[in-house]
């Protein structure tokens, strides 16, 4: 008997923290107000609610011991506000002046993978990896080409090179939401 | 062996200077300075062991090749004792536009999913990863739809048939907005030992995820499920709540397990969690501080029946 109430509190408290949490996730709605999607380069806050580190932490570059920051980032924050779900195409490239690519943009999958070869710990069973990739799929743009859902959502597109990315460089995102003008966003690396 | 280590750390320096090919060593592990009984004792693998891996990736990513060293520091290595020291696993990949090939002794991730804290649930933490010799071919993602077959080959001649009976067939559905599901199918028609793994990854909602995970093992009627939360919506705090059930020839076991933990600032964390399970239950607190680079102490303190306490160091390096 003590076994089944210990089952049955068990359960209960699984569900009450689904619960109470579930109550506390805000739902992004549309706001007429707002263009449909808006870029800027992302600032430390934007992405340090992520983590304090890149254990978990996505969007701070890996560091090693001996050779350092191997890689710098560039990311780039998509802030959508959609009456409705709409397809989304993205144009993104890093080129140096003499045309040569100056970094790599990421998407979610090729994100997961650099992250996978940059990391030290197991990645499948180690709660701070985990974190970082659930923080990947949440946040990271899907593809350069994907649906985004109704209301405000925010997104981060990583441009990956060596550190340092070589200077100077433009870093050119385009992002056209079906139906509406594109939002251009353009910054010369100096 | 050591030979072999040698010779992946003279690959990493010239993957160091090449801008062809990136390259990636590290070490993970942790060593236990004081434990409960008061006695302090450097064990360099800590309660758990240490691992070396090196990676080495293409420029454009498309090629790469992976080597797990088990027990690098576990006496053989460094100390020339018994050798334990082994590759545990290793693999070459190629990415192509469609697919995905991995070949080796692989333990491979991509269709398993995992509790988001996972250490607290002893019982049933996370799906079965493709493990072992052999081949797996995946697609690459279309539409978020990804298909795995894993065909087992081992090291020994074995009836081509038999392998077949044996394939492990993966299956990926990534949903935007909404979450991740994931199927692995281990077929073992010879022994048998057919196992399913199925999970799903929610993430729908701003700050939670929700994963719920299930592992049925029909030829030896074992069924394993369990579910977990974990909510980071409140400034430096990260709540866990996690579940797991064990039905073994129909006996259950069961562990529940919740932990809070704040950032105190950028390199200090303090955490307090507690279980109860079938095998009994464990109220704690930890303080976590983070050097950088990838070292951390940890002060624990707790109650399981008797108060226990560690300082552990833990390691995760790149070289």
């Amino acid at each position: 008997m003590k076994s089944i109430r210990s089952q049955v509190f068990a359960v209960l408290a699984v569900v009450a923290f689904a619960a109470i949490f579930s109550s506390c996730a805000s739902v992004p709605t549309y706001d007429s107000s707002k263009p449909p999607v808006s870029l800027t380069q992302a600032t430390y806050q934007d992405v340090r609610k992520f983590g304090n580190n890149n254990d978990v932490n996505p969007y701070f570059e890996p560091s090693s011991l001996i050779r350092g920051k191997l890689n710098e980032f560039f990311i780039v924050k998509l802030s959508f506000n959609l009456p409705k779900e709409a397809e989304v195409s993205i144009i993104a490239d890093a080129t140096q002046a003499d045309g040569q690519e100056a970094a790599k943009v990421y998407t979610l999958y090729d994100f997961i993978d650099f992250w996978d070869i940059n990391t030290t710990r197991q990645p499948d069973n180690d709660a701070k990896i985990q974190l970082r990739k659930t923080n990947i799929e949440r946040s990271c743009v899907p593809a350069l080409q994907f649906k985004q859902g109704a209301g405000q959502n925010v997104l981060f597109l990583p441009f990956i090179g060596k550190n340092p990315i070589p200077r100077p460089a433009k870093m050119y995102v385009q992002v056209e939401v079906a139906g509406t003008e594109p939002a251009v966003f353009s910054y010369d690396l100096k | 062996m050591k030979k072999l280590i040698v010779l992946l750390l003279a690959l990493a320096m010239v993957g160091a200077v090449s801008a062809q090919v990136t390259t990636a060593v590290s070490l993970y592990g942790q060593l236990n300075f004081i434990d409960q009984t008061g006695n302090a004792q450097f064990v360099q693998w800590g309660s758990g062991y240490d691992l070396l891996t090196f990676k080495a990736t293409s420029k454009d990513s498309n090629y790469g090749i992976s080597a797990t060293v088990d027990k690098f520091l576990d006496g053989s290595f460094l100390q020339g004792a018994a050798d334990t020291t082994a590759v545990r696993d290793w693999n070459f990949w190629w990415k192509g536009q469609f697919t995905k090939v991995i070949l080796g002794n692989n333990r491979n991730a991509d269709f398993r999913t995992t509790l988001p804290y996972w250490a607290g649930v002893d019982v049933f933490g996370g799906t079965d990863r493709t493990t072992g010799w052999g081949v797996l071919v995946e697609t690459l993602p279309i539409n978020g739809f990804t298909l795995g077959v894993n065909l087992p080959v081992s090291t020994t001649a074995t009836s081509t048939v038999n392998v077949l009976k044996s394939t492990d067939i993966g299956v990926k559905y990534a949903i935007n907005n909404v979450g991740t599901f994931a199927a692995l199918v281990n077929l073992d028609l010879n022994t048998p030992n057919n196992v399913a793994n199925l999970g799903f990854k929610y993430t729908g909602m701003k700050n939670l995820t929700a994963v719920v995970i299930g592992q049925l093992k029909f030829d030896a009627n074992t069924y394993k499920g369990a579910v977990g939360f974990q909510y980071t919506g409140v400034d430096k705090l990260t709540a866990n709540l996690e579940a797991g059930y064990v039905s073994t020839a129909g006996v259950g076991t069961y562990s529940v397990w919740g932990q809070g933990t704040y950032d105190v600032t950028d390199k200090l964390s303090a955490s307090v969690g507690g279980s109860y399970a079938s095998a009994g239950y464990d109220v704690y607190g930890n303080v976590d501080y983070a050097y950088g680079n990838g070292l951390t102490s940890e002060v624990s303190l707790g109650f399981n029946s008797a108060v226990y306490y560690a300082l552990t160091l833990y390691y995760a390096v790149s070289f």
